[in-house]
């Protein structure tokens, strides 16, 4: 297929729900197929905060690639918010350098934290029964790191991460709705 | 052009419990690789209930006009019970580097009489009229016990749910 510029591109192509994200410190990795090239500038999610009760909440959002068995970050965004009322807005993530993504897989990683208060959380995949008889097999494609963690790793061992089905916790197969547009 | 390591049909997770997959139906479902990728392993989502043995066949098609035409192939005899998780095949017929585009999986399910077997993915709405455009997928509405080499589309259901569901699918180099 020819290497055509993206102007847009979602990891979900329909957005469902506005999910809570509660597994704090544990590193979600869901496997993504860009069909051509897109810009990593303007990376946007949109997050939802309820309630006037002070609190933050802190995503870091890596983007990995793979060479065998081991997903290096190539680059990552993040974002810290503070709402005091009511909200459910878009919020761009500030990217630690602008990139060029070309076609193919890539691994979003979200790394999510609230402090003050939970009544905080993301759009994203509402997830559903877990499969929990069996993970997939072949290659990782999504799932989340078996080790709690506070900051994006620079490299992960696939085979630190646990894959879907594996998990009973239906929060293990939730992922955030991530927009990239150029 | 890069090289796929995999391609999943559904982002996100869904797992909606399809219709129980009836003993000897084929069913057609697309599969649409933005790039190449070797068609190596292929996961499918199932469900099954007590002591469910049955034989997984899979067919790999490509679609001219419109007539589909096997060109790769795996199968798994497999017994399950009270489970809910992924099923993996990895026999091909033929190593097989797919090209971009789209492709269709028949799916062939022979349970052997049992009624507990399922696909798990995304279920459809319940359309009184078959899909008006383009062969979007179907299912065959006799029974057969292999996966034919060919079949023409204008033979195949395309009209409400269990011809439109689509299981969650994962291929992996």
């Amino acid at each position: 297929m020819a290497n055509v510029q993206l102007n847009v591109f979602e990891n979900f192509p329909v957005l469902a729900s506005v999910v809570n994200l509660v597994n704090q410190n544990s590193l979600l990795v869901q496997g993504i197929e860009l069909p051509g090239s897109i810009s990593f500038n303007n990376v946007v999610v949109l997050f939802q905060g309820q309630g006037t009760t002070a609190k933050t909440a802190t995503l870091s959002l890596g983007l990995y690639s793979r060479t065998g068995n081991t997903l290096s970050l190539a680059n990552s965004a993040s974002m810290s918010t503070a709402p005091t009322a009511n909200t459910l807005q878009w919020i761009t993530l500030a990217t630690s350098a602008t990139q060029n993504l070309t076609p193919g897989n890539w691994f979003l990683a979200c790394l999510w934290t609230t402090s003050g208060s939970n009544n905080m959380s993301l759009a994203g995949n509402q997830g559903g029964k877990p499969a929990v008889g069996a993970a997939y097999g072949g290659m990782f494609v999504h799932g989340f790191l078996s080790v709690s963690t506070s900051a994006l790793p620079a490299s992960i061992a696939t085979s630190d991460l646990s894959r879907e089905g594996v998990s009973t916790d239906i929060n293990f197969n939730r992922y955030p709705y991530v927009l990239i547009s150029a | 052009m890069a090289q796929l390591d995999f391609h999943v049909n559904f982002p996100g997770i869904v797992s909606e419990t399809l219709a129980v997959a009836s003993n000897g139906t084929l069913s057609f479902v697309p599969m649409s690789p933005s790039d190449s990728v070797s068609f190596n392993k292929l996961n499918f989502y199932m469900s099954a209930g007590s002591n469910a043995t049955f034989t997984l066949s899979i067919g790999l098609y490509s679609l001219t006009g419109s007539t589909l035409s096997i060109t790769n192939s795996m199968s798994r005899s497999i017994t399950l019970s009270n489970f809910r998780g992924y099923v993996s095949l990895s026999a091909t017929s033929v190593a097989q580097n797919i090209t971009p585009g789209t492709w269709w999986l028949g799916l062939l399910v022979s349970t052997g009489g049992n009624s507990s077997v399922a696909f798990v993915g995304q279920s459809f709405v319940n359309p009184g009229n078959a899909f008006p455009g383009g062969f979007i997928g179907g299912r065959m509405t006799d029974s057969t016990n292999a996966l034919p080499a060919s079949y023409a589309t204008s033979n195949l259901d395309v009209t409400g749910t269990d011809a439109m569901s689509v299981p969650t699918i994962i291929l992996t180099a």
